[in-house]
């Protein structure tokens, strides 16, 4: 019950960051933080004579499709990684000088 | 921290662009260095889905642990930070999951998360893959493993010993993404500079920006590993981690 209200919430943040994502985004003008590698690595790929080609799926070019991907993709991310926290960060079951019994490690993971 | 706090950063840093950083674009390596590093890239991918295979038989209850490092790589090389330079760049988080899971394990949730970051995310690319399995797969798990582990031998301290591979883990992924694009630029149609040259060019462009998110890298892979050894000390053990 309480992992399905940690998802709900997450799936109303996520959500409600949609019109943000799509407001920050204007086609005139330019980006003030570019990544590295268009700065760099294409940069110099094109004096080299090696210029970047778009990529063969091109997503991005589909506009507000490229934002609900990137959503999506989080999301998931989110969830998996939410869903299984306990797995490595959950409260402690015991002291570190316990020997690891598997049966343990089951019930705990 | 609370699982209400992770969500909600995710969903706020997912409000954002995404990080364009270490991988080599679509289209800058051509001809048949592709092939090379598709093959390597390949090779490593069936040792690590070997290892994979023998860690499930091995400890079934912790399968979940890849699905959780898969999305923590594919999700952290996707963080953009921005930079005082005006650019972004991203992290790793390979480090940390190759301290888990070991160096080939980690190659291959690498290079299954560049694959979907090349097919839908623009992200790299098909026929640059197998240079960026190299770079942030190999070179990047690699090192941090190596590093981790030879403080551990050294008596240092989880934290200090994680803290330090994951900085020199996101270093290396830069310092050889940086070789793998020195080398193709210079070998290409109309090169501008040696390789040397190209070298020096690229890895002082790439250092202001990735030098402070690697020391963020590093502190957050000393944390989170110390934390789990607090928390699970009994899982880290199982996973071989000491």
């Amino acid at each position: 019950m309480k992992s399905a209200s940690y998802i709900v919430l997450f799936a109303l943040l996520t959500f409600s960051a949609l019109p943000t994502q799509s407001l920050s985004q204007d086609a005139n003008v330019p980006p003030a933080f570019t990544g590295m590698d268009e700065g760099v690595n294409e940069t110099l790929a094109e004096e080299a004579g090696l210029p970047a080609r778009d990529p063969f799926i091109n997503l991005e070019a589909l506009g507000e499709v490229w934002s609900m991907i990137l959503l999506l993709a989080g999301g998931i991310c989110g969830f998996i990684l939410g869903r299984n926290w306990d797995l490595l960060w959950g409260k402690k079951t015991g002291s570190s000088s316990q020997q690891s019994n598997p049966d343990e490690d089951k019930n705990n993971l | 921290m609370r699982i209400q706090n992770i969500l909600l950063t995710l969903a706020l840093l997912l409000s954002s662009n995404l990080a364009f950083g270490m991988h080599i674009t679509e289209g800058i390596i051509t001809g048949y260095p592709v092939l090379i590093y598709t093959l390597i890239a390949l090779i490593l991918m069936s040792v690590g889905a070997d290892k994979m295979k023998k860690f499930a038989q091995a400890m079934p209850e912790k399968k979940p642990l890849f699905g959780m490092c898969a999305a923590i790589i594919f999700f952290v090389s996707l963080i953009p930070i921005p930079a005082f330079t005006g650019t972004t760049s991203h992290p790793c988080g390979v480090v940390l999951v190759a301290i888990l899971l070991g160096p080939f394990i980690t190659v291959a949730l690498t290079g299954l998360s560049l694959l979907l970051q090349a097919a839908f995310f623009a992200h790299g690319g098909f026929g640059t893959w197998g240079a960026n399995v190299i770079a942030l797969g190999l070179a990047g798990c690699l090192s941090g493993w190596v590093v981790f582990y030879t403080l551990r031998k050294l008596k240092v301290s989880v934290f200090i010993s994680a803290c330090i591979a994951g900085f020199i883990g996101d270093v290396t992924v830069y310092a050889s993404s940086g070789f793998i694009l020195a080398l193709a630029l210079s070998s290409g149609p109309q090169p501008q500079y040696d390789f040397f040259t190209y070298l020096g060019v690229i890895y002082i462009a790439y250092l202001p920006t990735q030098l402070p998110i690697a020391i963020i890298e590093g502190l957050i892979t000393g944390y989170a590993l110390n934390h789990a050894l607090r928390q699970r000390p009994e899982v880290l053990r199982s996973l071989g981690v000491h």
